[in-house]
């Protein structure tokens, strides 16, 4: 199956006449480099790697792709935690451990069933970084969405402005990757996440045309197709230049360090917080392993015997401030707290942050792999779906940490696990669907700000009805009438429920030793689809 | 299977069988979050994965299991700068540069596996003209010899022997001035490597007749005070071998007064820059140190033959310069890049010899501010008069924090520039900053800036801008234009790789670059660099 050979030359030889070679790439190593992004979930080796530098270029290059019928899947800086920037020819890429499969409520699906569809280009918009104009005065840039988050941040630094989604990963990851998930970040609690800080968008939509959604101005008139495209993963079509909104510095900021000896305390510290009425610009929390870890990372002189930090970040006018710090103290002593630091300079301050930030990255010190969940319950119910979350890593014999958005009941369990222990999988799979099963079960959603992908793609069955979801297919059928945008992600493409197969052996690069070197040499062997797909296929769409 | 199909049309290119011996578990220690990826000098000027720490560990991991790598692989692995850049980055704490140089020796085994059987399948990369992978784009020029080429294994060779290589730069010195080499350039040899000016004559360090009285080590010839002589080629030879004889002798008797230090000299520096190790000893002097120059053993460090993969040459340097520097004193390096490899003797000979050597080696820097921290700022941190001891440092503190932090209306803005062998694998660039700050009496007129790319590398890398001087232009443009937002008008950078590789460039915008020693000492009255007094 897959594709043949001409179609592919004839394919091939298009985009290059719209890029030079050197900006289609086609080695088999280099292509394995683009199978898959910061999480676990491999995808397979694209078929040709592109990297357009201009709106006109990413446009040529996606008609092409159109014209030829073949799937592409955009990819900015490739941090994505879902696997929403690995490519697919097919639901899913079991691999030589998901022998045991983690949801039992779906028989596995006819392994013969062949999709027949080439595996998608990747289009990378790395090579499109440039910051095209920065209005200060209406505080509005456009920029290519290649651009990295924190250097949008920097580049406007010396106008007293900054660009306010801060995700932890905001050193490396691209505006276009962050309205493609809906980011957020540590200060999205008072700020917004994404959406609410991209004004218009220029698309190429997935025929290869160009379209303006929204505009500069303050009210705009007409449906919001740039609030659907915000969040949509790449499978509406690529966004080619983005207007954000630039926030300004605020006069001042404080930032504390809450110690406490247990979590419980921690969380109800947190509701009574925003009980009072008080939005910090940040609400952040650890508990005791995540302290460690980024403690020996760090060494931010964080205590690694508390049993929670928790990281508040206030900021506004000075006289504000003392008020407000105020107020949170006494929220907190109410809660036994062990005790408040203030962050002394800026420099303590980035510290403080830094060891926040660097969670994700410091875990796998812990163990060598993790998987990170991402799921929203309400603030009420955190210290309930805490306990469940220890309860269940405990059952399964799995480490779990917890680094999380505390102000907006964003929890982030940390599995971390050593994927060449036999079973350990199965084991992380396991309790990985019973967290998004207990999250859900507490009034939760899905996913708090690192999109669907192909990580959750079969969970939408568990918070939405088979009608929400034909109307979600809809929208993307109009975008992208020959589905060839980001196939088999977010929507689901059957029955499918909690098919965590895909997870690739801890993330990590496994390979035989066949004479082809290959990243994940699972993916040269037929796969195993466990979901059957029940979508129609269009005419014509796959080779 | 997709992957099969797409191979063939692809034009892949061939593979060939290669065993890297990597630590599954240090490979593993990757999560791929990918927050290295803007600290990588190479990935932020390209934008392609395999460009990056990720990616190319992705694909050492892939190599070292499948035991087969293609031509792409060695060039993605030669491309990689060494900054270590990504190390300081990562959170998960991947010993990113020991894969790497582990990697280089297998490829390095390979290579001279295929010249031996010569015409083989093994040896299809070698020797073929390719292409530089990124860097500067589209300019599709191509160009031989890669990590340990021939011709680069050959002049590796050639840092070994002081004579010779101070000879070969004279050579191309004159060479320069008759336009000769400007004539090859125009006519393609070696038509995008940027040479820098290079100098004829050097001045000698200032060589000890006679030592104080009382001192012990004195009368050795080698303890060096106040006398100086211009030398020659000839000049130099002379100190090499005198030297190297002496310093046996004099190390046992060198159970030297605390203030007597070893000032490692190296090859290159030596060659093109011993102005800044006249500095260094000004500096070092002034603080009452006394510098002690070891003999022609130690005339290199090894460190460019390490990061080609050449590891034997590398061992053998080593133990060719621990025996010439031998004994307790501190071993003062002025090269940020000798310096992280002296430092490394003991992790790459694993011995304790090797072990205890390494903990003797400091940045210049380094000694410097605890000289100054504990007070002994003498020369440097008094008026520059001859003042020294407690009294001078103390007034030096005093003075240095009131002007510091203020800005004079005529100062001059120096921008530091962080060699990545000082900031990511020494990690004592502060030490720069210690000094200058601490002596600012001195230098009263100076304002200290910082640049805002975080350490980003300047694409010198040892010998990285002759092997890849496409990519090395494109990473030193990006520092340029760090330079040129910070608004300084000198830059100083504790390393010579980034001395001469910036300062073409920077030239042309009026700004001065130099070392931050040579700042330094030019205060220090009657002991300048040039000689006067
Ligand atoms: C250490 C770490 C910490 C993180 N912390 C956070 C956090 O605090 N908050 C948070 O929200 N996320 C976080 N993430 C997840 C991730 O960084 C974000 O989802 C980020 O927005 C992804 O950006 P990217 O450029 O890497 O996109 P990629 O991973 O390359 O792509 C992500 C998705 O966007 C699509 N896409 C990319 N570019 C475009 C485009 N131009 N047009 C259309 N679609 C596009 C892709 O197809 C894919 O589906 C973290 C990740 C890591 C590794
Ligand atoms: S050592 Fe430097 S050039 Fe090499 S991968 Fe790391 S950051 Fe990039
Ligand atoms: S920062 Fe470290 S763990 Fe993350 S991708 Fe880079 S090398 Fe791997």
């Amino acid at each position: 199956m897959g594709s043949d050979p001409k179609k592919l030359d004839l394919l091939l030889s298009d985009l290059r006449s719209i890029l030079e070679a050197d900006r289609v790439r086609t080695d088999y190593l280099e292509r394995a480099l683009y199978s898959k992004d910061a999480s676990l979930y491999s995808g397979e080796d694209p078929t040709a790697v592109c990297f357009p530098e201009t709106t006109q270029e990413l446009a040529d290059v996606v008609r092409i792709c159109s014209e030829h019928n073949w799937p592409f899947v955009a990819r900015g800086s490739g941090t994505g935690l879902a696997g929403g920037a690995a490519p697919l020819s097919q639901p899913s890429v079991p691999n030589a451990d998901s022998g045991q499969k983690a949801a039992t409520d779906t028989p596995i699906a006819d392994t013969t069933t062949s999709y027949n569809s080439p595996v998608p280009v990747v289009i990378t918009t790395t090579k499109m970084n440039q910051i095209l104009s920065v209005d200060g005065p209406n505080r509005i840039a456009w920029v290519q969405p290649g651009v990295l988050n924190l250097d949008l941040t920097r580049h406007v630094s010396h106008l007293g402005l900054h660009y306010a989604p801060d995700p932890s990963s905001q050193q490396v990851c691209s505006i276009g990757g962050n309205v493609a998930t809906n980011s957020g970040g540590p200060h999205c609690l008072a700020y917004g996440v994404t959406s609410a800080h991209v004004i218009a968008l220029k698309v190429v939509l997935p025929d290869g045309s160009i379209a303006t959604l929204g505009n500069e101005s303050p009210e705009p008139t007409g449906y919001d197709l740039r609030g659907a495209f915000v969040g949509s993963e790449g499978t509406l079509g690529i966004a080619a230049e983005i207007a954000v909104r630039l926030t300004p510095n605020p006069p001042a900021i404080k930032t504390l360090l809450a110690v406490f000896d247990s979590v419980s305390d921690g969380a109800a510290t947190v509701s009574g917080i925003i009980a009072a009425g008080l939005v910090p610009s940040a609400l952040e929390m650890m508990d005791n392993a995540a302290i460690g870890i980024v403690e020996a990372f760090t060494q931010a002189g964080l205590p690694t015997d508390a049993a929670a930090v928790l990281l508040v970040e206030l900021d506004g006018l000075p006289e504000g401030l003392a008020q407000d710090e105020q107020l949170i103290r006494q929220v907190a002593a109410s809660h036994s707290v062990r005790e408040i630091r203030t962050a002394a300079d800026a420099q303590e301050r980035e510290l403080f942050w830094k060891a926040r930030k660097s969670a994700f990255g410091a875990v796998s010190r812990l163990a060598p792999d993790y998987y990170l969940h991402d799921t929203v319950v309400p603030r009420t119910r955190l210290v309930e779906v805490l306990d469940a979350v220890y309860e269940i890593a405990n059952r399964h014999g799995l480490k779990v940490c917890n680094v999380f958005h505390a102000g907006d009941g964003n929890l982030h369990p940390l599995l971390s696990f050593d994927s060449r222990q036999d079973g350990v999988l199965a084991r992380v799979a396991l309790a990985a669907d019973e967290i998004v099963r207990a999250s859900l079960a507490a009034g939760g959603v899905l996913s708090g700000e690192h999109g669907i992908g192909m990580e959750k793609r079969d969970y939408m069955g568990l918070m939405f009805t088979a009608a929400d979801l034909a109307a979600q297919d809809k929208l993307r059928s109009c975008f992208d009438q020959k589905s060839l945008a980001n196939p088999f992600k977010v929507i689901p493409s059957g029955s499918g429920c909690g098919d965590v197969s895909a997870l690739s052996s801890g993330g990590k690069t496994t390979s035989g030793s066949g004479e082809v070197p290959a990243l994940n040499s699972e993916d040269a062997t037929p796969l195993s689809p466990t979901v059957a797909i029940n979508k129609p296929v269009p005419e014509g769409a796959w080779i | 299977m997709p992957k099969a199909d797409h191979s063939a049309a692809a034009g892949e290119s061939p593979t060939f069988a290669i065993d890297l011996k990597l630590d599954d578990t240090q490979l593993a220690s990757c999560i791929a979050c990918g927050l290295c990826l803007p600290h990588c000098p190479t990935y932020r000027v390209t934008n392609e994965e395999y460009a990056s720490p990720r990616g190319r560990l992705a694909l050492m991991s892939a190599v070292n299991q499948s035991a087969s790598a293609s031509q792409s692989f060695v060039e993605h692995m030669e491309m990689c700068v060494l900054c270590l850049g990504c190390e300081t980055a990562c959170p998960a704490g991947v010993p990113f540069g020991q894969l790497m140089e582990q990697t280089r020796e297998a490829l390095v085994d390979i290579k001279r596996q295929g010249q031996r059987r010569k015409g083989r399948a093994g040896r299809k990369g070698k020797g073929r003209r390719r292409k530089e992978p990124a860097g500067r784009k589209r300019q599709g020029r191509r160009r031989g010899a890669g990590q340990a080429g021939r011709w680069q294994q050959w002049s590796f060779r050639l840092l070994a022997h002081p004579r010779l290589l101070r000879l070969s730069f004279v050579l191309l010195g004159v060479a320069q001035r008759l336009g000769i080499v400007r004539l090859a350039q125009r006519i393609g040899i070696a038509s995008h490597v940027k040479l820098p000016k290079i100098p004829l004559w050097q001045r000698s360090l200032r060589r000890a007749k006679s030592a104080h009285a009382g001192d012990r080590g004195a009368g050795h010839g080698q303890v060096v005070q106040g006398d100086t002589r211009e030398q020659t080629v000839q000049g130099q030879e002379a100190r090499g071998e005198a030297a190297s004889k002496e310093s046996e002798t004099a190390s046992e008797e060198m159970a030297l007064t605390a203030e007597t230090v070893w000032l490692f000299t190296g090859c290159v520096m030596d060659a093109m820059m011993r102005h800044v190790h006249l500095a260094a000893q000004t500096a070092v002097e002034a603080v009452g140190g006394q510098v002690v120059l070891p003999g022609a053993g130690a005339s290199c460090c090894g460190a460019l033959h390490r990061h080609a993969g050449l590891r034997s040459q590398a061992e053998k340097l080593a133990f060719r310069t621990m025996s010439a520097m031998p004994g307790s004193a501190p071993i003062l390096v002025d090269s940020a890049g000798c310096g992280a490899a002296l430092k490394d003797y003991g992790s790459l000979l694993a011995t304790q010899e090797a072990e205890a050597f390494s903990a003797r080696v400091q940045d210049i820097h380094e000694w410097l501010a605890t000289k100054l921290a504990d007070g002994q700022a003498g020369n440097l941190g008094g008026n520059g008069q001859g003042g020294a001891g407690r009294a001078g440092s103390q007034e030096a503190a005093r003075q240095g924090g009131a002007g510091r932090g203020k800005t004079e209306k005529n100062s001059t803005k120096v921008a530091v520039l962080d060699p990545c062998h000082l900031r990511h694998a020494q990690k004592t660039h502060q030490s720069v900053r210690q000094v200058l700050q601490t002596s600012q009496t001195l230098l009263p007129h100076i304002e200290l800036v910082e640049l805002d790319d975080e350490g980003l590398c300047c694409g010198a890398g040892g010998a990285y801008s002759l092997t890849h001087p496409e990519t090395a232009a494109a990473i030193g443009q990006r520092k340029q234009e760090a330079i040129l937002r910070s608004g300084a008008q000198v830059v100083v950078a504790a390393n010579p790789g980034c001395l001469l590789h910036l300062q073409e460039d920077l030239q042309s915008h009026k700004i001065r670059i130099c070392h931050p020693i040579e700042l330094l000492s030019q205060k220090v009255a009657g002991r300048t660099y040039a000689g006067r007094t």
